[in-house]
């Protein structure tokens, strides 16, 4: 809901996702602060953005597949793998800029992805979405028993840095304006993307495809478009990451990667981009902080003592994910959503 | 960040120590402190064993400040990172280890660790020291990232042409080796024997490589394949679980044949997951570092002065002795780092340097570890390695065999 | 020729303990519509109430496996009603994702309360295998499968003939029509789990019998997926069949192909007869077929 006063005179309008001023000065301000966080805050900080970058990009992808088209996606670790050795082989074999290699990893992903889309024209509800455990393990073994020159079977692949004009992404900070760069061409494409007529015919499927169907919806091909969308974002951050570790293996792509980022939407919000965003800054954080002060504890504790509290870390972060799924399914951008537009039409509750 | 900038930024920290040094007092000047980093798992899969491992390296670091390094003006500071083994952890925590630390050398744990650095360290010239065993995906010249073991083949190689000398007799040891897709080290371990065996059929005949899952649901109708093949040795370097299911395997098939182990899942935390010990008779474990059994050794020995000097509270076992061996061989490259160039000054390149400079003799790491000469060509060294044995006799873990020479091993 | 036929009852055993952990994924469906990811977990949680009665209480078996059944069926009936009674009426699509949480927390909370070491399982199948001339059965699974059997049609009688169990479909078929016609979608769900729950225990006790424990075992949950979908979500006595059919599949993938590759196939194998087997027939082999109206 907007704050009063502003009312869309036009489609146009109606569609803006910058909608007032404020906004737009929220927007700009924010897109500073990060373009600028190279010169503010320490490596460490940038190294977390980094992670948190790459994994918003994964994420967002996941929350159109998952959270708008409503198709569970268990296979987004794999299609990032798909993304990462693509762009690493083409990066160490050919030598192809990152300019190419990061949409052609997206490409790729998307591709894999759309086969497991395909499979929805027969198909449907859970099924559908439980073939996508299917990639994770076939993703695994094709990568470990192909030959050792396609895909480096159990060596992986170590990956050049990426370069462009001489300038090599070697540095956090330069590998920063990289991700932040990518990000933010993917994110503003996703908010394209999901206000367009695929978007809503996303929601469509998501909220019932049979009547989805009636409205002339091809329900089949929306569902492997909402594959084939959410494993190219899958593959760009796939590649993202391929370039910032410099190193790929297959034990980087689980099941269990794939697990944390469906959790990531849901603590963020599902159908929401923010929401996706809003997820992966939460979970990264809790990690970061596990691993923070994680040391710290072990020293203030008795020996052999150390492991219990460790453990407890774990049980922090699954708990805070069933809680939010519990007290607020709907995930966080819900409760924010609702808090400003109760601020908005203040004092009336409705 | 130029390298002019980059200059003129050290000249301004040089000139702020040379400040803060002045306004200190005069000890401070005489002792130069160093930082170790040290990465570590209390909330991953090695939770279980972190706490001793931690143990028997900080243990070392201490002994080694308060003899060795009072003697040379040094003082080592360490500090523990949390890993939670993951490459994506170790890759966030990078940066901020350097800029907050600016070690001189990385205590590593794992495979998380050295995805997530292998390709940052050689830029940052800082080493790192690993516990454990090398791996043929990690076998590359240049390296900054270095194992005291050979590879888990190198150690599985070693050990087999022991066996078949004990044996006696011109023909081949027939072994099989139970392997794992759950992890490509896993597979890595079993290619390099594969590669071994293809390239000495008069030594080693590989009767049968079987892939299973890392909690194998029932391997009985696999175990009849390997005592129908006549094997004599079975070569598991995976994990527990996989030697346990084996083990009820070979005796549903009224088998014994015996099994090699590795340290990570050897003779104790086997014989713990069997229920005992006992059950263990006769199975052997295998690798380049001192074996933790009753006998008094010169590690055992020196492991008792840490527990009664140094304030070391981990129990004698294999797990110990991997974090003792590593904070050895860790202070040892850099006691020769300073030796060669002094207390001041010191660098990460200048400790590398150091482990190519001079061998780390066995009788430095206490028996611990056997000599190691490091060469640029690998990140282990390649010449002069050796294997100790350890078996189950009696119930009670004993050492079959000390300093067993391992073979020249292809790269694979 | 006889140790063919011996892989081939092996793998058909091996199949009829993944047709028991399946049973877990298809109660907790058949009951609730909620398809459970955890339940793995639950398999390891089983197994470490197995574990603690026997190993750390020192109770005898005749004992101990009761108990557990009757703690296991508690800690199903707590995580129904701590996690997913609050969630009725919310979408089942949120349910689900609820159980993707309970997946990364059970982890968590076994790991804190049990520690991560490797655990010694009780033996509470004997170790000596049944000789048939030539062939070696392992007790455990001779047994489990026979339990199998027994639970499968023991659960298929009692969701097609008693009253309670017709109810309980009918809360599968639809939450908001079931609690419309005075079923308790609540107490429905609620056995659900606490079957599951029960089931997954029973499963570990035959997957890890004399074996190790740590929990790496909550694979066997992702093992079992593809015999669930084969036979397709609501059918108990095609899980029968279904895992009959993957086992030995993969029984002879293991011992015959994966030598000739030198890889895994075996592993993967379930996977590939499930995607196969669902382009065909789309809901498994005995999965409803709804048709949908809006």
């Amino acid at each position: 809901m907007d704050p009063s006063g502003v009312f869309p005179t036009s489609y146009r309008s109606d569609r803006r996702i910058v909608r007032t001023r404020w906004q737009a000065l929220a927007l700009v301000l924010f897109m500073g602060l990060l373009l600028a966080a190279p010169y503010l805050v320490s490596g460490r900080i940038i190294a977390i953005l980094n992670m948190m970058m790459i994994s918003a990009v994964i994420a967002v992808g996941l929350q159109i597949c998952t959270g708008y088209a409503g198709q569970i996606n268990l296979g987004q670790a794999a299609f990032m793998g798909v993304g990462a050795y693509t762009a690493s082989i083409l990066a160490s074999k050919t030598g192809l800029t990152f300019l190419l290699t990061i949409p052609l990893a997206g490409l790729s992903a998307a591709l894999f992805g759309f086969l497991f889309g395909l499979t929805a024209a027969r198909i449907k509800g859970f099924y559908l979405a439980l073939t996508t455990i299917a990639a994770q393990f076939l993703f695994h073994f094709a990568v470990l028993n192909l030959p050792s020159t396609w895909l480096g079977g159990s060596n992986g692949i170590t990956v050049p840095p990426a370069e462009l004009f001489g300038l090599r992404f070697v540095s956090e900070s330069s590998q920063f304006y990289l991700n932040f760069a990518v990000t933010t061409i993917m994110v503003a494409g996703a908010f394209g993307i999901v206000r367009s007529r695929f978007g809503r015919a996303f929601v469509a499927v998501r909220d019932d495809d049979v009547a989805a169907g009636i409205m002339g919806i091809n329900v089949a091909a929306t569902k492997a478009n909402a594959f084939l969308i959410g494993a190219f974002y899958a593959g760009v951050g796939g590649a993202l990451w391929a370039y910032l570790i410099r190193f790929v293996g297959v034990d980087q792509f689980t099941l269990f990667h794939s697990i944390f980022f469906v959790a990531m939407i849901i603590v963020g919000g599902m159908g929401s981009i923010v929401g996706a965003l809003i997820g992966v800054f939460i979970i990264r954080i809790i990690q970061e902080i596990i691993a923070t002060v994680g040391p710290n504890i072990a020293d203030s504790v008795s020996f052999l003592g150390g492991d219990i509290v460790f453990a407890g870390m774990n049980v922090v972060l699954g708990g805070v994910i069933a809680l939010f799924m519990i007290l607020e399914p709907k995930g966080l951008m819900h409760r924010w959503n609702i808090l400003k537009s109760s601020y908005r039409i203040w004092p009336f509750p409705h | 960040m130029t390298y002019q900038s980059n200059r003129g930024l050290r000249g301004l920290l040089a000139a702020a120590a040379l400040a803060a040094a002045a306004t200190m007092p005069l000890k401070a000047q005489a002792e130069e402190t160093y930082n170790l980093a040290l990465l570590s798992d209390f909330s991953g899969p090695y939770a279980d064993i972190m706490p001793i491992l931690a143990g028997g390296r900080e243990a070392v670091f201490t002994w080694w400040n308060e003899t060795r390094g009072k003697e040379l003006g040094v003082t080592l500071n360490y500090k523990n990172y949390e890993t939670r083994y993951d490459a994506a952890q170790v890759a966030s925590l990078w940066p901020g280890i350097k800029s907050e630390l600016d070690p001189i050398a990385v205590v590593g744990l794992g495979g998380p660790d050295v995805a997530a650095l292998s390709e940052r360290l050689p830029e940052d010239k800082i080493p790192m020291f690993m516990a454990t065993a090398a791996y043929g995906f990690a076998w590359q010249p240049d390296a900054w990232i270095f194992n005291p073991r050979p590879t888990y083949s190198h150690e599985s190689v070693g050990f087999l042409n022991w066996m078949r000398e004990q044996r006696g007799g011109d023909e081949p040891l027939k072994v099989a080796i139970l392997a794992s897709e759950a992890s490509p080290a896993y597979v890595d371990m079993a290619k390099g024997l594969e590669l071994y065996a293809e390239e000495h059929p008069e030594e080693i005949d590989l009767v049968e490589v079987i892939y299973t899952e890392v909690q194998p649901t029932d391997l009985t109708g696999q175990m009849r394949r390997v005592v129908r093949a006549g094997a004599e040795a079975l070569v598991i370097q995976t994990n527990t679980s996989i030697v346990v299911a084996a083990k009820r395997g070979l005796q549903a098939n009224g088998a014994n044949i015996p099994i090699m182990m590795s340290s990570h899942n050897g003779l104790p935390a086997s014989g713990g997951a069997l229920g005992g010990l006992e059950q263990m008779e006769g199975d052997f474990e295998a690798y380049g570092m001192a074996i933790a059994a009753d006998e008094d050794t010169p590690a055992r020995q020196f492991y008792e002065t840490l527990v009664a000097d140094y304030g070391l509270e981990a129990p004698w076992n294999v797990v110990t002795a991997m974090g003792v061996s590593q904070g050895l061989y860790t202070v040892i490259v850099i006691d020769h780092a300073i030796e060669a160039n002094g207390a001041e000054g010191l660098t990460g390149e200048k400790v590398r340097e150091a482990l190519f400079a001079r061998t780390i003799t066995t009788e430095e790491t206490h028996g611990f570890l056997p000599s190691l000469t490091f060469t640029p060509e690998a990140p282990f060294p390649l010449e002069g390695l050796k294997v100790n044995v350890g078996t189950v006799k009696d119930g009670k873990i004993t050492i079959e065999a000390t300093g067993v020479d391992v073979p020249h091993v292809e790269k694979w | 020729m006889v140790y063919f036929i011996n892989d081939i009852i092996t793998g058909a055993l091996i199949g009829l303990l993944y047709s028991l952990v399946a049973m877990g994924f298809v109660v907790i469906y058949r009951a609730s519509k909620v398809f459970n990811f955890a339940q793995g977990e639950l398999v390891i949680i089983g197994g470490f109430i197995v574990w603690f009665t026997t190993m750390q209480a020192g109770l005898s078996l005749w004992l101990s496996i009761p108990l557990s059944l009757v703690l296991a069926g508690l800690v199903g009936y707590a995580i129904e009603r701590i996690f997913l009674t609050k969630l009725i009426g919310e979408s089942v699509f949120s349910m689900v994702m609820v159980t993707v949480g309970l997946l990364i927390l059970l982890r968590g909370l076994v790991l804190l309360v049990f520690g991560p070491a490797v655990r010694p399982f009780p033996i509470i199948f004997p170790l000596k295998p049944l000789f048939l001339g030539d062939m070696l059965i392992p007790m455990n699974l001779l047994i489990g499968g026979i339990i199998t059997i027994v639970a499968a049609v023991g659960l298929s009688w009692f969701f097609n003939r008693t009253r309670s169990g017709l109810r309980m479909t009918a809360v599968a078929e639809d939450h908001v029509v079931a609690s419309s016609m005075g079923i308790s979608v609540k107490g429905s769900i609620a056995v659900a789990w606490v079957l599951g729950a029960i089931l997954s225990t029973i499963g570990a006790m035959i997957f890890l019998s004399g074996k190790s424990l740590t929990f790496l075992a909550s694979d066997i949950g992702f093992a079992a997926l593809p015999v669930a979908l084969f036979a397709g979500l609501e059918s108990i006595g095609g899980l029968i069949l279904a895992g009959v059919i993957i086992g030995i599949v993969q029984s002879l993938t293991t011992n015959y192909l994966d030598p000739l590759i030198g890889g895994s196939l075996g592993s993967v194998v379930p996977y590939i007869i499930m995607l196969a087997i669902l382009l065909i027939r789309p809901t498994g082999l005995f999965g409803w077929r709804t048709i949908e109206r809006v």
